[in-house]
């Protein structure tokens, strides 16, 4: 990847697009410590992370909701959660565990399951509770609506404008173009490991970058 | 191309087993000239190169390194001795033998023929249910197959004499057949390497999965590969015991086994080079640290010498070399290519086209001397997100 | 009867021995990928610290054996393993193999070929009769010891936030570091583990032996190897059942075969365990199949 440039103010909900292949899942890696970077630097509210361990980037206050959600399948869903406060050492994280388990109201109801057992909406429900167990000040999104069924991708994107109105600061990654250029407030288009392109939302936006990046043809909207 | 070129180019792509055998026949004819001592730790060297050359066809052709290969040498080396030991002794020895082993004495090369085939024998009936297993478990399953075969020696007494040195063995081994035996293995491996089964198994190797995509069946590559290595392994094995004249269960265990996977490591697994640099290596390597084991003095200090520590220097060596340079010291690469046999049209050799141009796909199955191209020299970090 | 059932108690003591010596195998590897080929040489030096500290009373002597094998755990680790961190386990493997040769000739170096002998303190070579059964006070120990401990280990992992941690990572380590699960600390965790049950099976090994020789650790080592492959190389429980297995089948065959095949007992056992691999690539414990 060459000559990324990009930046996310707090509250902000920023989105990177692009097709298979452009980069975007090695640009949340970097982020969190898991691959190299060879130049350049990787800022968060004003320390550079570069040479960080990920545990200690993520303790930090940014979480991860990975690609392909990474449940620990052998564990309950209350273990899964519960591990997503790892960094925490207060009191409230029971707490904090009951809130997420009345607002995803599957993770009640499977509890004491080997997540495993939860169908692929229900992993990426799991997923993102997880990753806000840590109350997190950034929070990154590897494609949430990859392999999800259309209902699900509807509740995924609802979700994530929720959090978006609770002020909790988003960089989402996905594949999903259309539903990413008009829920955020900016948009990155990546393409080859280049950033190509950064737009904010609208509807004659999202037109126009679909047809010159992706050649699809302008629809009505799905 | 110039007549030249076109009548060097077949040199050119041999040139990995040649250079082996030039190199060694280079080191055979200085021990040739030498004292006894010399000589001896010469051809111990040159078996080693059989031996690690057929350790090398399985374990580095397939990349599954098992730890219990030392039982093909070990089954070859007692079917050898039980071979060429001569009757009148065999009746004192083994008085219980089938009447057919018995009666038979044979020269070195038919009964090293005969063992290897027998070794290979054993190798297939084992790689059946060996090769089903993920790659850890073929290394361990291995392991398991060397305590049996160890143990079985040293219980069949009626075969092996048991625990008891197997005596009596004619000492066949000489300079001149240790360097055939070196340079046949060579010629063997490097026929199978660059054979269409040796180059389905190496694409196993380097990724496992694309290559079962195309139609590699894994499974019976490797146990061809194994049958291949075991009959080196025996013939080896009876090189070995004609060096000696005395073989215990013994000799095929722990130490040997060790032995011979440090020197492929140390050489580089991925090439055949690094199978005879390996050896030589090692060689020059614990004839250092037999000198320290006696003891030494630099100037005003005197380290006192204790016995053992060649054992314990390998392993460190080993060791340093896996962390630091896990493709040992070859790379993976085979002998570079003089220029001479160098051409401007035909296909690349590695150092110009790595100049030159980013390795492709097409230059890489091309080209048989090249290794996958590797940014880092070590394993590949676990950075999957 | 009698005969059977004495057979059954001999096989209970030598399934939880075998259960001791899989269980840390398993653990290391489903954590890192690591075969740890040296473990045998723990319960070596484990056998050696109870030859140096012979003097010493029974706690003390146990106690300080046991802190010399942990913390050689931590050391083998630290030095030998963390550089080769995210290394092929086919490279880890190689490794462990290059520090337990490395090991073994050290304590060849050190204390001779000669096996060391090791008095074990009087009373424990107690034997009781119950109902005809022959029941010695070490076989009775070595259950009781390796019940403790599995059963304190699967409790820990089980109950505590901190074995939480280790399930996770043993399942995606990545994942686990990504959730703040300090890498360096569960690795720690897993060779103190290790290096505490070493010392267990030295203690039961030496009690029984009366020695401490450098090659002690093969077959050790080798049973852990063979349990583990049997339990499908990722399952805890499956090591441990595949241990318990084993020792069931070491005594039945001892039992079964006439007393001239007798000395190669092991080789049938292996021979037939590869043969049961035939059957079931996987292992006898089928991994969790995930819900799509």
């Amino acid at each position: 990847m060459r000559g990324i440039s990009l930046h996310v103010d707090e509250g902000e909900l920023v989105g990177l697009i692009g097709p298979n292949g452009a980069g975007k899942t090695t640009t949340l890696s970097s982020i969190v410590g898991v691959v190299p970077v060879a130049s350049g630097s990787i800022t968060f509210e004003g320390r550079p992370l570069a040479g960080t361990s990920p545990e200690a980037i993520v303790r930090g206050g940014i979480a991860l909701v990975p690609e392909g959600r990474r449940i620990f399948g052998r564990l309950t869903v209350e273990e899964n959660l519960r591990l997503g406060a790892t960094g925490r050492s207060d009191a409230d994280v029971g707490r904090d565990a009951a809130e997420m388990m009345e607002r995803f109201p599957i993770l009640e109801r499977y509890r004491s399951s080997p997540a495993g057992k939860l169908s692929g909406g229900e992993q990426q429900q799991l997923a993102i509770a997880r990753a806000l167990m840590s109350r997190p000040r950034l929070l990154l999104m590897d494609e949430p609506s990859l392999g999800l069924a259309p209902l699900m991708v509807n509740r995924v994107f609802e979700l994530i404008a929720e959090l978006r109105s609770e002020g909790m600061t988003t960089l989402l990654v996905e594949q999903n173009a259309r539903r990413t250029l008009k829920g955020a407030d900016r948009t990155y288009v990546l393409q080859n490991g280049t950033l190509q392109f950064e737009t904010t939302a609208g509807q004659a936006d999202v037109e126009h970058v679909e047809q010159h990046y992706f050649g699809i043809e302008s629809r009505e909207a799905v | 191309m110039t007549t030249l070129d076109r009548r060097l180019a077949p040199l050119a792509r041999i040139w990995p087993a040649l250079s082996l055998a030039l190199l060694l026949a280079l080191i055979t004819l200085g021990a040739n000239f030498s004292g006894l001592a010399v000589k001896n730790r010469v051809i111990e060297m040159l078996i080693d190169v059989v031996l690690v050359v057929g350790f090398y066809s399985f374990a580095g052709t397939s990349g599954v390194l098992s730890f219990g290969h030392m039982s093909f040498m070990s089954i070859g080396a007692y079917v050898g001795a039980l071979l060429t030991i001569p009757v009148a002794l065999k009746a004192i020895l083994l008085p219980s033998l089938p009447s057919t082993v018995a009666g038979t004495e044979l020269a070195l090369v038919p009964a090293a023929l005969i063992a290897g085939a027998v070794a290979a024998t054993a190798a297939a009936v084992i790689s059946i249910p060996l090769m089903r297993l993920p790659n850890l478990a073929i290394s361990l399953g291995m392991f398991a197959v060397l305590v049996i075969v160890y143990q079985v020696e040293s219980n069949w007494s009626s075969v092996t004499r048991g625990r008891a040195a197997l005596v009596g063995i004619p000492t066949n081994t000489s300079l001149l057949t240790a360097f055939a035996g070196a340079v046949l293995a060579i010629v063997l491996v490097f026929a199978y390497q660059e054979s269409r089964p040796g180059l389905r198994l190496r694409a196993s190797r380097d990724d496992e999965l694309a290559a079962a995509s195309v139609g590699v069946n894994v499974e019976n590559e490797r146990r061809f590969a194994l049958m291949i290595s075991a009959f080196i392994l025996g013939s080896g094995g009876v090189l070995y015991a004609q060096y000696l004249g005395v073989i215990t269960p013994n000799s095929f265990y722990l130490d040997i086994t060790f032995i011979t996977i440090a020197m492929l490591v140390i050489g580089g697994t991925r090439s055949l080079a690094g199978a005879v640099i390996g050896p030589l290596f090692v060689t020059a390597l614990t004839y250092l640290l037999q000198q320290v084991e006696k003891g030494f003095s630099v100037g005003p200090l005197t380290v006192p010498g204790r016995s053992g520590l060649q054992q314990v220097g390998l392993a460190l060596v080993m060791l340093l070399v896996l962390i630091f340079r896990p493709r040992g010291l070859t790379g993976g690469r085979e002998l570079p290519i003089p220029w001479r046999l160098r051409s401007p049209s035909g296909p690349l050799p590695e150092r110009q086209a790595a100049l030159q141009s980013p390795p492709s796909i097409e230059k890489a199955s091309r080209s048989n001397m090249v290794a996958l191209p590797q940014a880092a020299s070590t394993d590949p970090k676990d950075s999957q997100l | 009867m009698t005969g059977f059932l004495q057979h059954c108690v001999d096989a209970t003591s030598l399934a939880s021995l075998y259960a001791l010596l899989a269980l840390p195998v398993a653990l290391v590897y489903g954590i890192m990928n690591l075969v740890n080929f040296a473990h045998g040489e723990l319960i070596m030096i484990g056998a050696y610290a109870l030859f140096l500290f012979g003097a010493l009373t029974l706690p003390l002597w146990v106690f300080l054996s046991l802190l010399v094998v942990i913390a050689a755990a931590l050391a083998m680790e630290r030095s030998a393993f963390r550089p080769l961190r995210g290394a092929s386990p086919e490279t880890l493997l190689v490794s462990s193999f290059a520090v337990s040769y490395l090991l073994q000739n050290l304590a060849l170096l050190l204390f001779g070929s000669r096996p060391k002998s090791i008095e074990t303190p009087s009373g424990l070579d107690r034997v009781f009769y119950v109902h005809g059964l022959r029941i010695d006070l070490l076989s009775l120990l070595t259950v009781a010891l390796s019940v403790i401990c599995i059963g304190g280990i699967a409790i820990f992992l089980k109950r505590t936030q901190f074995g939480v941690q280790m399930r996770a990572a043993a399942e995606d380590f990545t994942m686990a570091r990504l959730l703040g699960v300090r890498a360096n600390s569960i690795v720690a965790a897993a060779f103190t583990i290790s290096g505490a049950l070493a010392g267990v099976a030295a203690f039961i090994l030496v009690a029984q032996g009366g020695s401490a020789y450098s090659t002690m650790g093969l077959t050790p080592v080798l049973i852990a190897f063979v349990a583990t492959m049997m339990g499908g190389l990722g399952s805890l429980a499956g090591a441990v059942l595949g241990a318990l297995i084993l020792g069931a089948g070491t005594v039945t065959l001892q039992v079964v075969l006439p007393a001239s095949l007798r000395p190669s007992r092991d080789a049938f056992l292996y021979g037939a365990v590869l043969l049961l691999l035939l059957l079931r690539p996987d292992g006898l414990v089928v991994a969790h199949r995930e819900r799509v």
